[in-house]
């Protein structure tokens, strides 16, 4: 399926700042999985955009304007072949065992998907008989999450971790995500999160934060509702679920917010072993001033 | 050499350029009350000391706001010696020195540093309050005398690099605004009408008090010798403005200063690779060296000396603006100011929460 | 080695007890090792008056000089100088020979390890570490994974803790490949002797010493990113409160270069800047005395304020060099410590020149049981602590002290590692009005660009209670200087 992505981030300060830096994770992620047809971003005024790669293989981008300036604005745009028609069929060569540096990256706790006894003990009635039974198992454990847990915006943040989801039971795609590699990685199967979009017609949303930096460094977030008519959960905003590992499978994609096994309506922006790891944007400037930030995405089917 | 050794520099020697100025300004002050035999008003005598300043400035001998009900003269002296929540207070300006002086140890003699840390330790030791209580003119001179020897050393231990111009040019323009200042207060206060430009009032027969404050000023600004040698005349009130506003070849003056800071900038703007990012600051100072190039003490009376007066301590604030913004903060365009608090690097999120 | 008898005059050195210990100076009672003959001809003769004299010379020397140490980070802590003993260590150039040759197979190898870790990881593939020592060291930066530094050199500065046991033999204690310090004792230690007792160096040949900061500024140059012609090199400081905030301001003024903080830099179009009076400069080399952690608000810790935004992206992209490299402590954590002689099998095929001292680590269940039931005979020290903090000396300790050991070790057995207690040698100090001996080690330096270079000397430090074996200056250690003699004559005339 070719897919169209614009992914707009947008910071509104209320004064000048200067020396805006910003390391992103917008991709673009290539696989055997996605291949890209033509990927740009851009970013005014006047910023400087250089590409490197990071610790995980994934594109990242650091942007700076040192001049002051009252707005940033990033964009990214490109054209996607996504290839994985049917998620549940072997691939042709089977996939290489994961070496010990990547079994112990997404097994062991990360910064927000600590070790939790709850976890392994909500865990522990899906542990899998055998290998083979991996696939399923984790199928499973997707279906618990998405039962679960009720979608609500609001309640958490960025930084909220397994063990507070867990208490609350409500979350989005990125706290879902994360409940699902603590579960999987206490059966014993490696699991990392993936940022990306889910392509659905239709659907373009805004996501608006307000942060109001005070001397002290605390920030206040506040979130505005997404306007616009009902659409699946991630659609139009930039989402988050996860891979795992699984013999015969290798790297596979489970959605928990949806309930699905990720193909290809899931367009991958980057991997790492928690959100921490491959925010798509995170920055600091200098000056005093009230950051707004807004997000725009689409991603659009185009077959 | 970096911006941020550069800004310490600049202030450590305005620091203790200000705290050499407020130790005179009591100690004058003190004087004044022995004269006056304890009995005038002493609120009138220290309100110079209380008023915030005028003018622009936010800062320098705006030493407190008066503190309600009127305090003891005792505590008032107190206050301006060793509070140190007080920003102006002489323990606050040595320990602001010295924590600038701190940072740049490597660019300033091992005599500067010992000099201020000796002054710094000596005001927080426990038995100085009781000496600045037993012997108050004992302790401002120390006080004055250790500012002193800090600038002395800066002369003799310093190669005349970039480091020595800033050092010299914060000592200079911070010298040009507190005699600025003090004239300005003190006139206010001795001559209300002749601030606003009422000549008549310029008496030639000053009575004897007026004499008394009016030598007391020169003493605030380290000039009353220097005065008596230069006029051997008594003391005049147009004489003493001309002496401390235009003098050309006195060190305490406000044209001396701002020669001395002007001498001072193009050392640093010599060497800079762009001299078009240079000229706001030089420019500026410029226009005010000309002014009191070609200022005559009449006139400026006629102008009215509060005017005048005004006019030179804003233009020098915007020297310090310009100076801070080419050289010290070095931010991409001058005269646009970004509200930046010094190394506030602000750790904002950006993070899209992903849904 | 044959030793000199000491002279009928000496009472002052014939009294000396070496207490059955190593030492530095004496081979058995009234015996003085032949290279220290002349030293202590000199030492006999001293009356209490001249070292109070020459001692107090040597500390307002170092006073003046601000050659001080902050007591305690963060406040406006008292400086201090660290305690000077007067009579110099002295190594002889055979001795030197093996140390200087060992550090260097030592140093190549770790850098070849943390080249591999970053890398290929074909360590972790059937190599002598097992790899949850590693994966899991909390030196380990996932986050630097393939990325290359220029000329593959990641402990540009090495500083690595020797010791000599009861038989003369010197093992490695521990590598600091992070950022070591200390350097500047080693250079100021000597000229302060120069100064303060000139007449002793007479009857030497000493290697000098003075050289080592114009070789960091040549590494330092040498590993600019490719294509820079005249490097820029800055020092960045954590700032005045650090406690070797004395040592960077030496080092960048004997290198000629900027001593900058985190705020000074920014980084713009993937390069780093520095702020000057006369606008930004870049820069291309830092020799930064900042943790890893404290490097990058965006990479590493977000409430660093000592950072620099976009650094680690900078380097990554190659467009900045940092010495030591990012992810080293890898390699000096004491876990691994236990394993760096099979390295040196490992990636060199040679044997250790200088050992190891035998390690237990009680990752390891059979090392944790013996730990656990041996506590009263041997150091435990913690994976990631320095300066002397965070260790139980099991001889010296209290049953207390023991119990909260065994505790902490049950806890997080990969935390720690444990050894013998060492019978470290001693070497003669003044006390009060005569020699004592106490325990010493040596500190020396490798900088590595491509070669190693040991500078020929080091900073002995001196357990200075009696019976001490902690010779960290923030737990009231002094210093020596240390000389590296030269060939004798007839050893030069052999080989010529």
């Amino acid at each position: 399926m070719r897919v169209s992505v614009t992914h707009t981030t947008r910071l509104d300060y209320s004064t000048d700042v200067v020396e805006a830096v910003m390391d992103t994770r917008l991709g673009p992620f290539s696989d055997m999985h996605q291949r890209w047809d033509g990927y740009e971003i851009r970013a005014a005024p006047g910023a400087s955009v250089r590409r490197y790669n990071d610790g995980f293989g994934n594109a990242a981008h650091l942007i700076t304007i040192s001049r002051p300036h009252r707005y940033v604005e990033v964009v990214t745009r490109g054209e996607v072949e996504t290839l994985l028609e049917d998620p549940f069929s072997l691939p042709a060569i089977a996939p290489r065992p994961l070496t010990a540096s990547e079994a112990h990256d997404y097994l062991s706790p990360s910064s927000l998907v600590p070790h939790s006894e709850a976890l392994i003990e909500l865990a522990g009635a899906h542990q899998p008989a055998a290998p083979e039974a991996r696939f399923e198992a984790v199928q499973q454990l997707m279906g618990w999450v998405y039962r679960s847990f009720s979608y609500r915006k609001d309640v958490t943040t960025v930084a909220t971790t397994v063990t507070e989801v867990l208490e609350g039971r409500t979350g989005v795609c990125q706290d879902f995500a994360h409940v699902l590699i603590g579960l999987c990685r206490s059966i014993g199967v490696p699991a990392r999160y993936v940022s990306g979009y889910v392509a659905v017609a239709g659907t373009q949303t805004t996501q608006t934060q307000s942060q109001t930096m005070s001397a002290d460094g605390m920030s206040q977030t506040q979130m505005q509702p997404p306007q616009g008519p009902p659409q699946p959960r991630g659609a139009g905003a930039s989402h988050a679920w996860i891979e795992a590992w699984t013999p015969g499978y290798g790297w596979r994609g489970f959605d928990p917010t949806n309930n699905l096994v990720a193909s290809t309506v899931h367009v991958k922006m980057a991997i790492g072993r928690d959100y921490t790891d491959i925010p798509p944007t995170r920055g600091t400037f200098r000056g005093e001033a009230t950051e707004r930030l807004t997000v725009e995405v689409a991603a659009l089917p185009l077959d | 050499m970096l911006a941020r050794v550069a800004e310490d520099l600049f202030w450590m020697s305005r620091y203790v350029e200000r705290a050499l100025a407020v130790a005179r300004l009591i100690d004058v002050t003190v004087h004044l009350e022995l004269d006056d035999g304890g009995g005038a008003d002493s609120d009138t005598l220290w309100a110079p000391l209380l008023r915030p300043a005028l003018g622009s400035d936010s800062g320098v001998l705006a030493l407190l706001t008066a503190p309600s009900p009127a305090p003891a003269v005792r505590d008032v002296r107190h206050e301006l010696a060793f509070n140190s929540e007080n920003p102006s207070s002489l323990i606050s300006l040595i320990r602001l020195a010295r924590a600038s002086a701190r940072g740049v140890r490597e660019c300033i003699s091992s005599e500067m540093w010992e000099q201020l840390n000796t002054l710094y330790l000596w005001l927080v030791s426990s038995q100085v309050r009781l000496e600045a209580e037993e012997n108050p003119h004992g302790f401002h001179r120390r006080v004055r005398e250790g500012a002193q020897f800090m600038q002395g050393l800066a002369d003799s231990t310093l190669a005349r690099d970039e480091a020595w111009h800033f050092i010299t040019l914060g000592t200079y323009l911070e010298r040009a605004q507190s005699v600025a200042r003090v004239l300005n207060l003190e006139t206010h206060l001795l001559m209300p009408a002749v601030a606003h430009g009422e000549l008549d009032a310029l008496r030639p027969d000053t009575s004897r008090d007026d004499m008394v404050r009016w030598l007391a000023v020169l003493r605030s600004c380290g000039s009353a010798e220097a005065y008596a040698r230069y006029y051997s005349l008594r003391v005049e009130p147009a004489r003493v403005i001309e002496f401390l506003l235009l003098n050309e070849i006195f060190p305490q003056s406000v044209r001396f200063s701002l020669n001395a800071a002007w001498e001072a900038l193009s050392g640093i703007a010599g060497r800079m690779r762009s001299p078009r990012s240079d000229q706001p600051a030089a420019r500026a100072l410029g226009l005010l060296r000309a002014r009191l190039e070609h200022a005559a003490v009449d006139e400026v009376l006629e102008e009215g000396l509060d005017v005048f007066l005004s006019d030179v301590q804003r233009r020098i604030e915007v020297v310090v603006g310009h100076v801070t913004h080419t050289y010290l903060r070095h931010e991409p365009q001058a005269g646009r100011v970004v509200g930046v608090a010094r190394a506030a690097m602000i750790m904002a999120a950006q993070q899209q929460q992903q849904q | 080695m044959t030793a000199v008898p000491v002279s009928g005059a000496d009472s002052r050195l014939r009294d000396y007890d070496t207490g059955g210990f190593w030492d530095e100076v004496f081979a058995g009672p009234g015996a003085v090792r032949p290279h220290y003959a002349a030293l202590a001809g000199q030492m006999a003769t001293l009356s209490p008056e001249e070292v109070a004299r020459r001692q107090q010379a040597a500390e307002y020397s170092f006073q003046s000089r601000g050659i001080t140490f902050a007591v305690n980070q963060g406040s406006e802590g008292v400086e201090k100088i660290m305690p000077f003993d007067l009579v110099p260590r002295l190594i002889t150039a055979h001795e030197w020979r093996q140390i200087e040759r060992g550090l260097e197979q030592r140093i190549r190898a770790l850098n070849l390890f943390l080249y591999d870790v970053y890398h290929g990881q074909r360590i972790l593939a059937g190599g002598p570490v097992p790899p949850e020592l590693i994966l899991g060291s909390e030196g380990y930066r996932r986050e630097f994974l393939g990325v290359d530094v220029p000329r593959n050199v990641y402990t540009h500065i090495v500083g690595s803790d020797l010791v000599r046991d009861g038989s003369g033999r010197f093992y490695v204690l521990e590598d600091n490949l992070r950022t070591p310090s200390g350097v500047s004792y080693l250079v100021e230690n000597r000229r302060v002797l120069k100064r303060v007792w000139p007449q002793i160096f007479r009857e030497y040949d000493v290697r000098p010493v003075e050289g080592y900061p114009q070789d960091l500024l040549a590494v330092l140059r040498d590993v600019a990113p490719a294509g820079v012609e005249e490097a820029t090199v800055v020092l960045l400081t954590p700032g005045v409160y650090n406690s070797a905030y004395f040592e960077h301001t030496f080092l960048a003024k004997a290198m000629g270069i900027e001593m900058v903080q985190g705020s000074d830099l920014f980084v713009d179009d993937g390069s780093v800047f520095m702020r000057t009076t006369h606008g930004r400069q870049r820069v291309d080399v830092i020799y930064r005395r900042v943790d890893d952690d404290y490097l990058d608000p965006l990479a590493f810790r977000a409430d660093s304020l000592l950072g620099v935004p976009g650094l680690v992206a900078a380097y990554r992209m190659g467009r900045v060099s940092l010495a030591n490299a990012i992810g080293t402590g890898v390699a000096d954590d004491k876990a691994i410590y236990a394993y760096v002689p099979d390295i040196i099998r490992y990636y060199t095929g040679e044997d250790p020149i200088l050992p190891n001292v035998p390690t237990y680590v009680p990752s390891r269940r059979q090392d944790l049981e013996y730990v656990l039931e041996h506590l009263s005979e041997l150091v435990v020290k913690s994976v990631n602590g320095s300066g002397g903090y965070g260790m139980l000396v099991g001889p010296h300790a209290s049953q207390a002290e023991r119990a909260a050991f065994r505790e902490k070790l049950l806890a997080d057995p990969r935390g720690y590692i444990a050894q013998p207690t060492l019978a470290l040698s001693r070497h003669p100090c003044w006390v009060e009005d005569h020699f004592e001996g106490r325990h010493v080690d040596l500190r020396p330096f490798g900088l590595f660009g491509g070669e190693v270079r040991v500078t020929p000397g080091g900073l002995t430090r001196v357990a200075l209670r009696r019976g001490s074996l902690v010779v960290n200056s923030s737990q009231g250690g002094g210093g020596k200087d240390t000389w590296v003699l030269g060939d004798p004559p007839d050893v030069s005339q052999e080989s010529s």
